[in-house]
């Protein structure tokens, strides 16, 4: 059985194909998915930060449905190697940001 | 000192959510979209939330209450927590799953996250600006 990680991992990478993608379940026992996702992708360069939300939500489409909240950090490549640790920390995405 | 709600403080985000169980599922009736159409260009700055500015029920929407509050921006709030229609039809009329919801000159500028961002990224300032809105740390700020 997927599980709801997996499928964000799956819906996602299916969508964007991002250079980076961490997704973490953050719903602790709440009767709906909370996610929080720090995804990179080329398919960000250029866009404003609402147009890079709105392609993660819709790419989200089919598990919205079951999910209460989602925090989401979305960077251009370009931007995300300019960001510190401190920046990273700051925005709110350090946690996210380990390389695996 | 401006202090964001922890995201442990977020408990409570009940049927937060583009929901598939919604009243109209897809469908914005031409009422409720007038009604938005009004809300939103009838104040310069616009928060669909839960709760109200003075009483916030959900840390995401008490975290665009504090960045707004921060840079001094004035803004109109609608409590879609006593309005269950509006709930739906914003999300609807918007494209936007979850609440809150900024709307600055009738344009939608996004939920907690961009704001949070726009306000760490330092381009809220810039932004306001741009929109004609008075606020704190802009070039045309009011004091």
């Amino acid at each position: 059985m997927t599980s709801p990680v997996d499928r964000v991992n799956d819906l996602l990478n299916n969508a964007i194909k991002p250079q980076k993608l961490n997704v973490i379940d953050d719903s602790g026992g709440c009767d709906g998915y909370k996610f929080r996702i720090l995804i990179i992708s080329e398919s960000f360069e250029g866009k404003r930060t609402l147009q890079c939300h709105r392609m993660v939500q819709a790419a989200l489409a089919p598990i919205m449905g079951e999910t209460h909240a989602l925090t989401i950090f979305a960077y251009s490549p370009e931007k995300w190697s300019q960001m510190t640790p401190d920046d990273r920390r700051n925005a709110g995405c350090l946690d996210l940001a380990q390389d695996n | 000192m401006l202090r964001l709600a922890s995201r442990q403080a977020v408990g409570f985000l009940r049927s937060a959510t583009y929901s598939s169980a919604s009243s109209s599922p897809g469908g914005l009736s031409d009422e409720m979209r007038k009604k938005i159409d009004g809300i939103v260009k009838k104040d310069d700055v616009v928060v669909f939330m839960k709760g109200t500015q003075q009483e916030p029920a959900c840390g995401f929407s008490r975290n665009v209450k504090l960045v707004l509050d921060f840079h001094n921006v004035k803004f109109r709030d609608y409590n879609v927590l006593t309005d269950q229609e509006l709930r739906e039809g914003v999300k609807v009329y918007s494209e936007w799953p979850t609440i809150p919801q900024v709307y600055v000159k009738g344009e939608f500028v996004g939920g907690c996250d961009i704001l949070v961002s726009m306000h760490k990224d330092g381009e809220i300032s810039d932004f306001l600006d741009e929109k004609g809105i008075p606020n704190k740390y802009g070039s045309g700020g009011s004091k």
